[in-house]
């Protein structure tokens, strides 16, 4: 049976990996709990439009729901834009659950995604940032010196501040760099590093677990959302929520299977951590960008260090809840 | 509206158009952005609301134009025509050409298979089947003919020798491949060498064959040679070499990417070209416009083709047909031979990056779910968009032929000469088809 | 794809209607494209090249690249119309009367204006839109984003006047028989 309503969900990604596994767990669910009404039709690999659009698409509804990514759209969604920031907030759950509390709760956030036409739906998350090296583990911050390296975003400058030679290439195209020497070191998650084999061209991973990029989201056009009944909003905002459990299980577990797989076998991937007092002076360095992102924030209209101060307070919200109650999927 | 119907009429329009001279650009993009306002505007089974339809429409429309050119990726582009347009300009591609002919003068079809030498060289410098037709049918064409070759020979030896442009690396094709499958372009370019080489192979057969069955086709060359000319030949082609030592070093030992090769590439050819004084300033200032022109008027068509790609996905007529082939459970072979006719068909009469927008969507996702070698399919993509370069009634190798030629070459004679060299084609189809480690083996023991 | 390098085809094209300041703003056209194209190289040489011997290299250069390919790609279009350079399958429509020529002529311009007039006017909400939101790239200097939109809303618009006087002109054409074809080299 077609259902009631479909939805039109564009996605700049191809269609595999933990990301569309899980946003098409998302899809099924919402088929099953609105008995049918909610359908999904899936556009994937920007097929219909890039993710540097997916603002606008969603916004003129070209699609109903799309995936934004902050980076792409960096004026449009500055508010949200606080999930990039590099701070040591490596837990995926918690800072999934803090973004999605600031989004649906925060005003300048709920302004931000109406002025947009946007319904703010639910988020996702690269998981904690590591390096893989082809011959050499990053100790020290001075191991970053002069060193070739393929990095992206906030995280990326600082690397490059610390004097890394900062190439700028995707992901796909990390394995070739690797090999032949273009760049000699990756930032990267752990799950893919596996997606994209660098662990056959690079052996040496940097168990980093620095923060994580989180200025991704879920958003739905705002007539379409009023469009649905109530019982069927209701149903896509406990969908949207519940997401964050599965999302945050389910990188969890691939990157700890990931990790399993290449450090066993023929070929095994070596793994190190960087030295603790090593690795504040880095996080040190991180909070030095706060003021860069407020500043960036205050010009345009909105009140960074009020929205910085809320999601910090929420982050030490989850984590005191994961602390005391652990994961809810171990409950 | 029905969106599966609109899609059908969609692409009838298209063809009418088509046929209609309408420019190729025009005919996709018009399509395109009216099916994608109704799509939206009158949603099916909804009430039309024009308004709405056009806000929706709007984001498509700049997304496939400005996203999709706003790319670092795709300035490779411009400069390896830029290297092309320098190359010619400063007569690098003619020494390659005078270096293959002076060494084949004995060999019966010498010039014939020295045209198609030059071809290969030229195409690995450039990675443009087009830009080699149109430059080597300017420079072997009339010298053919003054030797007493036979027109078909003379001009479909140019026609399909160009189409080794896109097989031998570099080539624009396997980079909008290697972009829209997230395969690695370097391996693509790989893959490409040895069915290049094949295909070249297979066009001398051809040549020698025919020549030995008709001789008076190709008339014995006879030349007055100067001791030391073949060395001398050999050695005027070094800038060439240099070019291509310059590129495949670079990639290859980890110096830059494939992108940054074609900026520094061709910038060493303009700075070749002007340190040996062979390109003027002139000539200089022409090869920037042409890049430009032939830029503008390339993503024209592929903006056309975006759009209308955009709207074919919006129908939902490729996830059908994906579900057609699928259920209907036939042997992975017949699926690649559907495929392979496709576009074979599509190549009569569309260009080869309408074809390669068109149709990637449908195809990869089908060949995944079959567990094959997107990089082998690649190649095989790459050999059905070249044989469409050639095959009537568009093959546009053919017309730049018969434009670069003159008015006393007839196309029908192009494409009577181009026949005998199709059986080869299928030859060498089915050969890369039934055994992928002709394309694979190259790309493998590098990696 | 590849329609390279056609110099017959291209003298074959002819100017119709031409004021004196649109001719010469699509011939800067195709000029700031060329220029476009030159620091393009340079762009990517130099950080290449700075990369590898200085270990330094060119700041957003992909931002900037990305700039230089929608500038260089756009200007030369309205030239290109101009002298009807775009590329058609002529293989069908050989055999037709002059008459049906124009006719067909008037058809390639109207479709044309069917794609590039909805395409100029989207491009030029983009560009509003830009510089309403103050939209900028994510990278070290946060540059913005008009400069590009800008350049690329008018290779399509200078685009769109010239396909309106092509058509006025194949209109005059085929009313006037073919007595206007003055214009014709
Ligand atoms: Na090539
Ligand atoms: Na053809």
């Amino acid at each position: 049976a077609k259902a009631e309503t479909m939805l039109r969900w564009s996605d700049g990604q191809p269609n595999r990996g933990v990301n569309s596994e899980t946003l098409q767990w998302m899809a099924s669910e919402l088929e099953k709990r609105s008995n049918g009404d909610l359908g999904v039709e899936f556009h994937w690999g920007g097929a219909l439009f890039k993710s540097k659009s997916a603002v606008k698409g969603v916004g003129t509804r070209s699609a109903d729901i799309a995936t934004i990514i902050a980076a792409y759209t960096p004026k449009e969604l500055v508010a949200y834009s606080v999930g990039d920031i590099p701070l040591p907030n490596s837990d995926v759950w918690v800072g999934m659950r803090a973004m999605y509390e600031l989004a649906t709760t925060h005003p300048a956030l709920k302004k931000m995604f109406d002025d947009l036409n946007l319904v703010y739906l639910t988020n996702l998350s690269t998981s904690a940032i590591e390096i893989l090296c082809k011959d050499k583990f990053i100790n020290t911050l001075d191991d970053l010196k002069g060193v070739k390296m393929r990095a992206v975003g906030p995280y990326g400058r600082i690397f490059k501040d610390l004097g890394a030679d900062v190439a700028r290439l995707s992901q796909a195209k990390v394995y070739n760099a690797l090999d032949s020497g273009i760049v000699e070191c990756n930032q990267n998650y752990m799950y893919s590093i596996e997606v994209f084999k660098q662990n056959d061209v690079a052996k040496k991973l940097t168990k980093l677990d620095w923060g994580q990029h989180l200025a991704f989201g879920v958003v739905m056009n705002k007539e379409t959302y009023e469009g649905l009944s109530d019982a069927n909003r209701q149903v896509l905002q406990e969908v949207s929520s519940d997401f964050i459990d599965q999302f945050a299980r389910r990188i969890q577990e691939a990157n700890i299977k990931a990790l399993e797989r290449m450090t066993s076998g023929d070929s095994p991937l070596e793994v190190a951590e960087m030295d603790p007092n090593e690795k504040a002076k880095l996080e040190k360095m991180g909070f030095d960008t706060v003021p860069n992102w407020i500043e960036r924030a205050n010009d345009a209209g909105l009140p960074g260090q009020d929205i910085f101060d809320s999601y910090m307070a929420l982050v030490a919200k989850y984590e005191k809840i994961r602390d005391e109650k652990g994961y809810p999927w171990n409950n | 509206m029905d969106p599966f119907l609109l899609g059908i009429c969609g692409f009838a329009i298209v063809i009418i158009l088509l046929a209609l001279r309408v420019p190729i650009a025009f005919c996709l993009g018009s399509v395109a952005v009216a099916c994608t306002f109704l799509f939206y505007a009158w949603p099916h089974g909804g009430e039309f609301n024009g308004s709405a339809g056009w806000r929706s429409a709007t984001t498509i429309l700049t997304s496939n134009s400005y996203d999709f050119v706003h790319s670092f990726e795709l300035t490779m582009v411009p400069l390896f025509i830029l290297l092309s347009q320098v190359a010619y300009h400063a007569g690098i591609t003619t020494d390659i050409y005078n270096s293959a002919r002076v060494w084949l003068a004995r060999v019966p079809g010498g010039l014939a298979i020295a045209s198609i030498l030059g071809c290969g060289g030229f195409s690995a410098i450039t990675g443009s089947s087009v830009a080699c037709a149109a430059a080597m049918g300017r420079i072997c064409t009339p010298e053919m003919l003054k030797a007493g070759y036979g027109q078909r020979l003379a001009t479909s030896s140019v026609a399909v020798g160009g189409t080794l442009g896109s097989l031998i690396p570099p080539s624009v094709p396997f980079i909008l491949y290697g972009i829209f499958t997230e395969t690695s372009i370097s391996k693509l370019f790989l893959a490409g060498i040895l069915p290049g080489i094949i295909s070249l192979v297979g066009y001398i057969i051809v040549v020698l064959i025919w020549v030995k069955m008709s001789p008076s086709e190709a008339p014995q060359f006879s030349e007055e040679k100067k001791p030391g000319d073949r060395r001398r030949a050999a050695l005027k082609a070094w800038p060439a070499v240099l070019l291509f030592l310059i590129i495949v070093v670079g990639i290859y030992g980890g110096v830059f990417t494939t992108t940054e090769a074609a900026g520094i590439s061709a910038v060493t050819a303009i700075f070749l070209g002007v340190m040996m004084r062979r390109l003027s300033f002139a000539s200089f200032i022409l090869s920037l416009r042409e890049t430009a022109y032939q830029t503008a008027m390339i993503f024209m068509i592929v903006f056309g083709a975006k759009i209308f790609v955009s709207f074919i996905s919006l129908t939902g007529v490729s996830p059908w047909l994906i579900a057609q082939v699928q259920a209907a459970n036939v042997s992975d072979w017949i699926v690649i031979a559907i495929l392979c006719l496709m576009f074979l068909v599509l190549g009569m009469f569309l260009d080869p990056i309408g074809i390669l927008l068109l149709t990637l969507p449908v195809s990869i996702p089908l060949v995944e779910n079959m567990g094959l070698d997107l990089i082998w399919f690649g190649v095989i993509v790459v050999k059905l968009l070249e044989i469409g370069l050639i095959t009537p009634p568009v093959g546009l190798n053919a017309f730049i032929i018969k434009a670069v030629g003159g008015k006393d070459i007839q196309i029908h004679s192009i494409f009577a000469g181009i026949s005998r060299f199709l059986i080869v084609e299928v030859v060498i189809l089915v050969m890369l088809l039934l055994f992928p480690i002709l394309s694979l083996l190259i790309p493998n023991t590098m990696y | 794809m590849e329609q390279l390098d056609l110099p017959n085809e291209r003298s074959q094209g002819h100017r119709g209607v031409d004021p004196a300041f649109l001719v010469w703003l699509e011939n800067a056209g195709v000029v700031v494209s060329s220029i476009t194209i030159v620091i393009l190289a340079g762009v990517i040489t130099t950080s290449v090249v700075g990369r590898t011997f200085f270990g330094s290299m060119i700041p957003d250069d992909l931002v900037i690249s990305g700039e230089l390919m929608v500038t260089l790609v756009a200007l030369p279009w309205a030239y290109i119309t101009a002298e009807r350079g775009h590329i058609a399958v002529e293989l069908f429509t050989n055999w037709v009367s002059d008459r049906a020529r124009i006719k067909l002529d008037i058809l390639a311009a109207v479709v044309g204006l069917a794609m590039i007039g909805p395409l100029t006017w989207a491009t030029g909400i983009a560009l509003w839109q830009a510089i309403d939101y103050g939209s900028y790239f994510d990278g070290e200097f946060f540059l913005p984003e008009w400069p590009g939109r800008s350049m690329f809303f008018l290779g399509f618009f200078m685009m769109l006047i010239r396909l309106f006087l092509i058509l006025a002109e194949d209109i005059a054409r085929l009313i006037y028989n073919g007595k206007t074809e003055k214009g014709r080299k």
